[in-house]
């Protein structure tokens, strides 16, 4: 028995390694509670980042830990608007810090809270309920996970490889189809990068692309007057929170290209969403297209930038935020000989 | 600590070396016991102090009830234990229950009455360890055995931490023998464990986490109309889910303590292929319904005291069962319709067909009204349950279709082949399946069970009987 068992799990780790496949990690409620723990740290040196996978993408946490001199956590969910999470962080006495939330704005003016925000629901119940045994438990899976490829489970677990499977669907059910697994990796930080197999091969983004545009938007699902304004309500309530504790909150509207900006242009007016949400919530924005600096990135699937374009992003973002935003860092030795 | 965890199995692998050291028996008593507080610290380390507080009130009454001469006295001190342990059970699991229906009632008066809500935590498995303690007092109090001699076994018994927190609930006379006399394992029963142990976390993690229960999340988390397929689908494969959750952390239970050399109750015995309820209540949960019978039912007079007695003796039964599970009316109608089910039965045998030889129909007949009544068992409401029976039996016009094809054939695949499997192991146990099959067959399944495991991957959900 042991020896079918060895022989299989050998055979499965060579056989996903020979494809091209590296060790990640899941990115689940789990990681999730790891990294909003380092929320609770009481201290005003540290910026969170909420909303969904752009911002996992596109914001690289070691550029910004090492431009800013200051620790970065990221508590994006993919998929998920973000706004459980800001409420969260909001109601937590402990968190002082400064926060950065990200907006796509299919997700974030959705008011399908129940299958979006669901994800976050789970992070956020697991974080507040998880054991010393679960945490345990998580340290001895980061450092297999960090081993043996066949243990991402979002990738490789049985689930993720019946999902893959091809069989058409009754009229009415259009479940979200599957990425390719070559899409993306993701670390210890929760840091998710597009995978340099999947940045060699066009077909493989051209078959993410069509995922990326065949996602029907629904416009009975969107925000609109009165639910708008009560939702920015919301959010503002939970900003003036963490305001009132020291710290600082942007909204970010990262880069997407193709028919998926276009989309996003069509189902979303600039006017009629993201200025109503800063004037509402009283609370500055970046959007990408109004800064030179970082309106020009290529998305090589329409929604994320590859990882180098990461790195520049940051570095530029960093930088309007100082220059443009008011935004200090007292601890960056290299912004301030810079500036 | 959950046993589908990493934590688990290491925690394990040192219990299995510590117990198998050249120790004395009392010093491996103790470490099986600070091994259980270990165990249970790791949820909410400040109930333990709960877990103590039970184990030396009880252990002390127990002793002075057996003792005691004085039928006055005596009676006193078991409602002594009664409230010790009741008390404890409903501050915890039904204050904030009784709180809400108390302000329901009040405000139907027309009394302007809104208090904070509690914010009470559930400590893990106290609702097993209770009835644990509660069967010893109240045998102390009818000196059905002697009391337990010392704290040590009798902490064990209360804490052993195979059964701590979801059971088999567990009698005196079942584990207590085992502690006072020093026990070494077999190879045979270390294998044995070792492949109940493979099979507990095949049924948990492969087919509950794995493969049923996104399904029955998706369905029951539904907030409109089912198409009838869909809530059909949703119905059977929590059916599955529950059993195999169950089932699964039993057996990982009984697995775990063979492995260290002791036997529990078994608590599972197909009960998919039970012919009729009281059939399907001696194969599901049997460490419960037997003590249910023997504590509560029996006491209450059983079928002692004439046919209407008997009736009502089974509905207030399964009416309190149906409450055990949890703080909610819609376990009481769980519960209440089990207990109907149970009368009806009895009156067809007693009345009208008396002599009949078990039906094999019966099967798909039982089958169908269990799955009927977990529906209000997995509803977190009565608007839940309610949508879910009027989109199974077709009261509803254009049901919305929510799952995917892959969906449903998983769950028609594994809930016909539990069916089937129970079927043809109504007679038998999983053991003894096991100890007949051939080597290279065995070898395989077992096999087949662990890579199961190993690609499913679900580390650390938790067991649905934990918020029991």
């Amino acid at each position: 028995m042991l020896v079918i068992v060895t022989i299989f799990v050998a055979a499965l780790e060579y056989y996903w390694r020979g494809r091209g496949f590296v060790p990640s990690y899941n990115d689940d409620k789990v990681l999730w509670a790891t990294q909003r723990r380092k929320a609770d740290n009481p201290t005003d040196q540290l910026t969170a980042f909420v909303g969904g996978s752009r911002i996992k993408f596109d914001l690289d946490v070691a550029t910004w830990e090492r431009l800013t001199g200051e620790k970065a956590i990221q508590l994006a969910l993919v998929g998920t608007p973000g706004r459980l999470t800001l409420r969260d962080l909001a109601n937590d006495e402990n968190f002082k810090g400064n926060l950065i939330i990200d907006i796509a704005e299919p997700q974030f003016f959705s008011i399908d809270t129940v299958r979006r925000d669901k994800s976050a629901r789970e992070a956020i119940e697991f974080y507040y309920k998880e054991t010393l045994a679960q945490k345990a438990s998580a340290s001895i899976d980061y450092v297999l996970e960090s081993k043996l490829v066949f243990l991402e489970e979002g990738r490789f677990g049985l689930t993720a490889l019946l999902n893959t499977l091809q069989i058409p669907n009754r009229p009415g059910v259009v479940p979200p189809p599957p990425c390719p697994p070559e899409l993306s990796t993701t670390d210890l930080r929760r840091q998710t990068s597009l995978t340099p197999m999947f940045l060699a091969d066009p077909q493989l983004q051209k078959k993410q692309i069509a995922i990326w545009t065949r996602i029907p938007t629904n416009r009975s699902l969107l925000m609109s007057g009165d639910t708008l304004a009560a939702v920015c309500r919301g959010i503002k309530a939970s900003i003036d929170k963490i305001r009132s504790r020291g710290g600082r909150v942007i909204f970010v509207r990262p880069p997407s290209g193709g028919d998926v900006l276009k989309n996003e242009k069509k189902f979303f007016p600039r006017q009629q969403y993201w200025d109503r949400l800063l004037e509402y919530t009283n609370t500055p924005g970046i959007y990408f297209s109004d800064y030179p600096a970082i309106a020009n990135f290529n998305c090589p699937e329409w929604s994320h930038l590859a990882p180098a374009d990461g790195v520049t992003f940051t570095r530029n973002l960093v930088e309007i935020l100082q220059n443009e935003k008011g935004w200090t860092f007292p601890n960056s030795t290299k912004l301030n000989a810079k500036h | 600590m959950v046993f589908n965890s990493y934590t688990f199995i290491a925690f394990f692998i040192v219990m299995l070396i510590l117990h198998h050291l050249p120790f004395t028996w009392k010093t491996k008593k103790i470490n099986l016991l600070l091994a259980s507080y270990v165990f249970y610290a790791a949820w909410n380390p400040p109930f333990i102090l709960l877990l103590w507080l039970s184990t030396v009130v009880d252990f002390f009454v127990g002793r002075a009830l057996y003792t005691q001469e004085n039928k006055y006295k005596k009676r006193m001190l078991l409602v002594i234990s009664l409230i010790g342990n009741l008390g404890m059970l409903c501050f915890f699991k039904y204050g904030g229950f009784l709180l809400e229906n108390f302000v329901t009632m009040v405000n139907a008066l027309g009394i302007d009455y809104h208090p904070a809500k509690p914010n009470i935590i559930l400590p893990a498995g106290i609702s097993f360890y209770t009835f644990t303690t509660l069967c010893y007092t109240i045998d102390m109090y009818h000196r059905k055995s002697q009391p337990v001699k010392s704290l040590l076994d009798f902490s064990l018994f209360v804490t052993f931490f195979p059964h701590l927190v979801a059971g088999p609930i567990v009698r005196p006379h079942q584990l207590v023998p085992q502690f006072e006399t020093p026990r070494k394992t077999t190879r045979q029963q270390l294998m044995q464990g070792l492949f109940l142990l493979s099979l507990g976390l095949f049924m948990k993690v492969v087919l509950a986490d794995t493969l049923l229960a996104a399904t029955a999340n998706t369905v029951f988390g539904f907030q409109r109309s089912l198409a009838g397929l869909d809530a059909w689908m949703g119905v059977l494969a929590f059916s599955g889910q529950i059993f195999f959750d169950f089932a699964g952390y039993s057996t990982c239970a009984i697995a775990v303590a063979m492995c260290l050399g002791f036997a529990l109750p078994e608590n599972f015995r197909s009960p998919y292929a039970a012919l009729g309820f009281s059939d399907f209540w001696r194969r599901w949960h049997i460490t419960l319904s037997t003590w249910l019978r023997d504590y509560l039912y029996i006491p209450l007079g059983g079928n002692r005291k004439g046919e209407a007695r008997t009736y009502v003796n089974l509905m207030i039964t399964m009416l309190l069962g149906g409450l055990w599970h949890g703080a909610s009316w819609t376990f009481v109608v769980w519960g209440a319709l089990h207990g109907t089910y149970l009368c009806i039965e009895r009156l067809i045998k007693d009345r009208l067909v008396p002599k009949q030889t078990p039906n094999f129909l019966l099967l798909p007949f039982t089958f169908f009204l269990v799955n009927v009544t977990w529906v209000f068992f997995r509803a977190t409401d009565f608007s839940t349950a309610w949508r879910m029976l009027t989109s199974i039996f077709g009261q509803t016009e254009k049901g919305t279709a929510v799952l995917t094809t892959i969906d449903l054939i998983i769950t028609s695949t594994v809930v016909t082949l539990m069916v089937l499997i129970h079927w043809l192991m109504r007679n038998t146990s999983a053991l003894q399946a096991a100890q007949k099959a051939k080597w290279w067959v065995l070898a395989g399944v077992w096999a087949l069970m662990i890579i199961g495991i190993v690609i499913c991957q679900k580390s650390g959900d938790s067991f649905i009987y934990f918020q029991f």
